[in-house]
């Protein structure tokens, strides 16, 4: 009988692409959409005892639907209490080629953004978030402790937030 | 009487694909999705037409995380209060059940005693339930007509008596 670990473990293998698509086309957020898909996940594993084996990618795409909803709730208190835009989806990249540009554009800017940090932020977030290398990588290549990376991960996420949040993305 | 269920159609899905479906729509879409298995399955493939890679290291950092001491606890929460809840409503049938069978051997003559039907429903002993649930629905009817009549009743009386 397959463990609880290895059901997530191949959940997560399985449906990652989707949740992830699904939380970047509903925030237009590199950064939201990851804590979005990561969000997902951890409830589908709370919850994963009461699920009854049925219909799993849809019930995986009803908890990622409704973070997304929460998500874009709160986002919209916080910025303009009747901003309602947000519940559109951002355009389908196959249906509009400027969309993949669009992104691959905001990708150049998360490194221009991880650059403006300060060290030691500048190096971890370029290393994490635009070279997409995992913590333990950084932290065995540069002999750093495996918190202090994750630390600073978390600080440097934070800064590139705001400051994304502060428009300059 | 509820509203049948209206789930959506392939034009919503692919205008909010699109994102040409406008704010209001798009939000009952994904109201409607966050609680149908049906149509999140629809959604799910609409999206799956494109899917976009996510970073290399998210895989790991959620499973990292989700063997965090944090999650695992919030984990445990989740699965025992669904063992109490079970364990709850096992205790009320078997209260109920317990109740019963006391009642039963408390009271063993209630078995023959016999129901008086005039007691339940008065009236003529011939008259079927139907018929008389009709009678009871037309009084019902009558006295209501009564008093939506009663203020225009008044009206007319206080005219006459000017």
């Amino acid at each position: 009988m397959i463990g609880t670990e290895e059901q997530f473990a191949e959940m997560l293998a399985k449906y990652e692409r989707l949740v992830y698509t699904l939380c970047y086309r509903m925030t237009g957020n590199f950064f939201d959409a990851q804590d979005l898909t990561q969000d997902t996940f951890l409830s589908a594993y709370q919850r994963l005892s009461d699920f009854n084996g049925e219909h799993e990618q849809a019930w995986i795409c009803r908890i990622a639907v409704n973070k997304c909803l929460d998500y874009q709730k709160s986002a919209a208190r916080r910025i303009q209490p009747a901003r309602e835009e947000t519940f559109s989806a951002l355009p389908d990249q196959k249906a509009n080629p400027e969309a993949a540009c669009l992104m691959e554009e905001s990708k150049r800017e998360v490194l221009a953004l991880c650059r403006q940090l300060p060290p030691p932020y500048n190096e971890i977030a370029e290393a994490h978030f635009y070279e997409e290398r995992s913590i333990r990588e950084i932290a065995e290549e540069k002999g750093r402790n495996i918190r202090t990376v994750q630390t600073q991960v978390y600080r440097a996420k934070g800064l590139l937030k705001k400051r994304l949040k502060g428009g300059h993305i | 009487m509820s509203e049948p269920i209206r789930h959506l159609t392939e034009e919503e899905l692919a205008a909010w694909a699109a994102g040409t479906l406008p704010a209001a729509k798009a939000k009952e879409l994904l109201m409607h999705t966050g609680t149908c298995d049906y149509c999140a399955e629809r959604f799910a493939a609409c999206l799956k037409q494109d899917l976009m890679e996510p970073p290399a290291y998210l895989r790991e950092e959620i499973l990292e995380k989700s063997r965090s001491m944090e999650v695992r606890t919030a984990r445990t929460i989740c699965q025992t209060s669904r063992q109490i809840r079970l364990f709850l409503y096992s205790l009320k049938v078997g209260l109920a059940l317990a109740v019963s069978l006391l009642m039963l051997s408390a009271f063993p003559k209630a078995e023959g005693m016999e129901v008086r039907r005039e007691t339940y429903f008065p009236g003529d002993p011939q008259k079927s339930i139907t018929e008389k649930i009709k009678d009871g629905g037309d009084k019902m009817s009558a006295l209501l007509e009564n008093l939506a009549g009663w203020p225009t009743c008044m009206e007319y009386e206080e005219e006459q008596n000017d």
